[in-house]
């Protein structure tokens, strides 16, 4: 049903406020797909089902949790281990100083970091259910006083289209917290 | 980290694999595999 908009004076009824709701929640923005909450000393999670043909672009955020030790968390799709570039660029917050890194078909794209006191990761996918490459978007943040912030950017070299995602962590395990999948409304 | 070092900070019956919602133990070639991944530090770690 499409959004309803009311004129002044108009009645306004359960069922079209609802409808009104009903169509935000499918077409407004972000749209949650689905959370996983994050068991207990998991060396890896993978999601199911994430990525389909009713959104062609995605976000995924971890909140919450904590790690054994202070390390990244790797993305996969699917079950590819190969055909993963990114540059990366991160700013140390005591030196200021930048360090670029490049790499060109390794086994994962950077999502994410942990150590004992967080977990957390924002990671932008762009069309990863086409079969067409997909462009990967993520800030990685080292949680520490003496750590460092940055951003990746890079791409998957296939056509493969994907519905799943698996975050490894590099290092160690992680414990809690919970993964989001938003879609990206086409309209 | 030495192989034996990892195996000792990580118990083979303390780490878990995740898939949706179930959690269970990891096959000897995956936690060989988690060894050695501790083995190997992320350079981005």
């Amino acid at each position: 049903m499409p959004l309803t908009t009311y004129t002044s004076g108009q009645v306004l009824t359960a069922a079209s406020l609802n409808a009104n709701l009903s169509f935000a929640s499918t077409n407004g923005g972000l749209v949650l797909i689905k959370s996983q909450v994050i068991g207990t000393t998991v060396s890896s999670v993978a999601v199911t089902a994430a990525f389909s043909t009713t959104y062609d672009n995605y976000k995924i955020v971890v909140a919450g949790g904590v790690g054994s030790t202070n390390q990244d968390l790797q993305l996969k799709l699917g079950s590819t281990t190969t055909g993963y570039y990114f540059g990366a660029n991160y700013t140390n917050f005591v030196t200021g100083a930048a360090t670029p890194s490049g790499q060109a078909n390794i086994a994962y794209f950077p999502g994410g970091t942990y150590n004992t006191n967080t977990l957390g990761s924002s990671i932008e996918l762009i069309a990863p259910f086409l079969s067409s490459p997909t462009v990967f978007n993520s800030s990685v943040v080292d949680p520490t006083i003496t750590g460092r912030a940055g951003f990746v950017n890079g791409y998957l070299a296939n056509n493969t289209s994907y519905t799943d995602f698996t975050l490894t962590c590099a290092g160690g395990t992680i414990t809690g917290g919970t993964i989001y999948v938003y879609g990206y409304a086409k309209a | 980290m030495t192989h034996q070092e990892a195996v000792e900070m990580y118990p083979h019956n303390e780490v878990f694999i995740q898939v949706d919602n179930v959690v269970r133990p990891m096959t000897p070639a995956e936690y060989e595999e988690f060894i050695q991944r501790q083995m190997v530090p992320s350079p981005y770690g």
